[in-house]
């Protein structure tokens, strides 16, 4: 029996990513319970009100919008991303027939699409082996793991899609090369290109910059312009057509996200950024330090010395990359330097955006990690050793990633399964009940879960569980008529001056009705 | 069109045992409704289009995550939302039945 080679490398692809759907799928396999920090939540809300209430909808549920209802600034209180993502998010609900479960599992596939378009991207360019090992790579890249347990899901997703959009336009000019042009490629990119502005207009930004530099090098190399001016206005007026109708709600809130100035940075020229890789960004409020740390984002979160293992080879790629000059070298050349820029955008005063941006960092790198490793053996002259010292880099590469990055990744993803961090099952059904006991309009105050004092992930996961407002800032707190009092963090915890805490809150409710009282959980009714 | 894309049938039981196997019914519905709900309807519509396999399978896979949500999301405004989940396959297959006719009749005149 003969087998394929297409099918040998499809086998591979799927193990590849099966694997890394396994890992990604590591905090909910024995746990189904939400996770997820900050407005990981906001990104769970209005697909579970359009499931829950069987109906789709633009403005937002009433239980947020003390909270969001200024997000949209162009449109106060109605949904302020598209709202495909959550759609999306409805239909696994609905599919799967549970509120957390189907979520996270849809969550978890959207995150690990990149491994799928990456390997399409490289497969197409530089064959099987730098796209499998980069797909590896990339099953394991803390950037990707982190986001995911973090909850900037949709930026995900739309990251995803940059890869696919590359290959569409690399598709569309190899078929100008060939005389045979194939303008279907061009609207499949718009296409592209509406799907990331439908999840987050930051892939969108980034496809576009790389697309760019592209075609400026393309059109400096065959002095021309690369691309026919009558399909590409076709392909733009279909991208813009299609926004306007997929998200008319939310085009100009991306406009006035463009233009606007984020409060608390600095303005005017920082060149010295144009200098360091990470700009000297440290101890930012909202991402830890290892996150602009090399050998941490790009090896394992322990400070190795085989942490730094693929900093040589993405230099090395590099170097690879810049000698050849092929058309398919200079797109990964683009790709690389759109990031560099984008990355970068503190240089003008825009510091808040181009720290998002390091989000797709892996997805440029490890694809140029794996042309550097591949591109080794070329600088050897007998075939035989060259054959010999290829396959050598390859199970080394293997072993590297996986006993390096994936062990990593692995006891990361592995201790999230049960975290503190995450709705326990006391408190995913103390939010059921008050979903379905309390009154629509009630107002919630909450005391003792973890995080209560700053507004945390968790108590915006009960807001958007019970689907009822919760009240803590503190100019609302009187308008408070339901309160909860929560015991199971403190409790798991260990914490006896928490716990203490929590205990005398709870005395000082005696004159109010006791309405709940269930694992270590009281809800109450004030006057 | 059976018969050239008869190959995806494997990676998609594969796709629907993997769910099965780590979370049990849900994981089993969710993996056969993304397979018909989101994939099948979305390769029938771009493989008249005349794609490569592997470019149809990819396109499917993804895009068919921005274009049918926003079906099944107008959808949700006219009718029940799980009524739209159920409807909107159906009319990405019947819009690629109808580009296909036309594309039949125009080779016709041709």
């Amino acid at each position: 029996m003969k087998v394929s080679r297409e099918l040998i490398e499809s086998i591979a692809f799927l193990a590849v990513y099966f694997s890394a759907l396994w890992l990604y799928t590591l905090p909910i396999q024995h746990n189904p319970l939400p996770f997820g920090d900050v407005d990981a939540s906001s990104h769970f809300v209005i697909g579970d009100y359009i499931s829950s209430h069987d109906t789709s909808i633009f403005k937002q549920p009433d239980y947020i919008l003390n909270r969001y209802g200024g997000q949209n600034a162009m449109f106060p209180g109605y949904i302020w991303y598209p709202p495909q993502y959550w759609t999306n998010t409805a239909i696994a609900q609905v599919l799967g027939g549970e509120r957390s479960l189907p979520f996270f599992i849809a969550i978890a596939v959207f995150c690990t699409a990149i491994l799928a378009s990456s390997y399409v991207l490289i497969r197409s360019l530089f064959g099987f082996w730098p796209a499998i090992l980069s797909s590896l790579l990339l099953a394991f890249s803390t950037r990707d793991y982190m986001v995911y347990l973090w909850g900037q899901w949709p930026q995900s997703l739309s990251f995803a899609f940059t890869p696919l959009a590359l290959y569409s336009y690399y598709r569309y000019q190899e078929s100008r090369s060939a005389d045979k042009e194939q303008p279907l490629y061009l609207y499949f990119l718009s296409l592209t290109l509406l799907a990331q502005f439908l999840f987050h207009p930051q892939g969108m930004i980034a496809s576009i910059l790389a697309l760019i530099i592209f075609t400026i090098v393309l059109s400096i190399k065959r002095k021309k312009i690369p691309v026919n001016i009558k399909h590409a206005l076709f392909a733009a007026s279909v991208f813009i057509a299609l926004s306007l109708i997929a998200a008319p709600l939310n085009i100009g809130e991306f406009f006035s996200q463009l233009t606007s100035k984020e409060e608390g940075t600095k303005t005017g020229l920082q060149l010295d950024k144009l200098f360091k890789w990470y700009q000297g960004i440290k101890n930012d409020p909202g991402l830890p330090d290892f996150y602009f740390t090399y050998n941490k984002s790009h090896g394992t979160l322990k400070d190795t010395a085989l942490s730094w293992w693929t900093l040589p080879l993405l230099l090395i790629g590099i170097a690879a990359l810049a000698l050849r000059r092929t058309d398919k070298d200079y797109l990964m050349l683009s790709f690389l330097v759109s990031f560099y820029i984008l990355t970068r955008l503190a240089v003008i005063g825009m510091g808040q955006k181009d720290i998002r941006m390091f989000a797709y960092e892996a997805h440029v790198f490890y694809p140029i990690i794996a042309i550097g490793a591949l591109s080794i053996p070329s600088l050897i002259k007998r075939a035989q050793i060259k054959t010999l010292a290829r396959f050598g880099i390859i199970i080394l590469f293997i072993v590297c990633t996986i006993f390096i990055n994936g062990n990593s990744a692995y006891s990361t993803l592995k201790s999230q399964e049960q975290s503190i961090t995450r709705i326990n099952s006391n408190e995913y059904e103390a939010a059921d009940w008050m979903r379905q006991n309390l009154p629509e309009q009630a107002n919630v105050y909450i005391m003792g879960t973890y995080g209560f004092q700053f507004f945390g992930g968790k108590i915006k996961w009960l807001n958007v569980l019970s689907q009822r407002t919760f009240v803590l800032e503190p100019e609302l707190i009187n308008t408070a008529d339901h309160v909860v009092v929560d015991y199971t963090d403190a409790l798991a915890l260990g914490n006896q001056q928490y716990l203490t805490a929590v205990q005398q809150f709870d005395q000082s409710l005696s004159n109010s009705s006791l309405l709940y009282n269930k694992g270590n959980i009281k809800v109450y009714k004030v006057v | 069109m059976y018969a050239k894309h008869r190959g995806i049938i494997i990676p998609a039981a594969v796709f629907v045992v993997f769910f099965s196997v780590f979370f049990g019914i849900v994981g089993f519905r969710m993996s056969l409704g993304y397979f018909f709900v989101y994939f099948l309807p979305f390769l029938v519509f771009f493989d008249i289009l005349g794609l490569e396999k592997r470019d149809t399978y990819i396109y499917s896979a993804l895009l068919s995550l921005a274009l049918l949500s926003t079906v099944v999301f107008y959808g949700g405004f006219v009718m029940p939302f799980k009524i739209a989940i159920l409807l909107a396959p159906f009319t990405i297959i019947g819009l690629s039945a109808g580009i296909a006719l036309y594309k039949k009749k125009k080779q016709k005149h041709i």
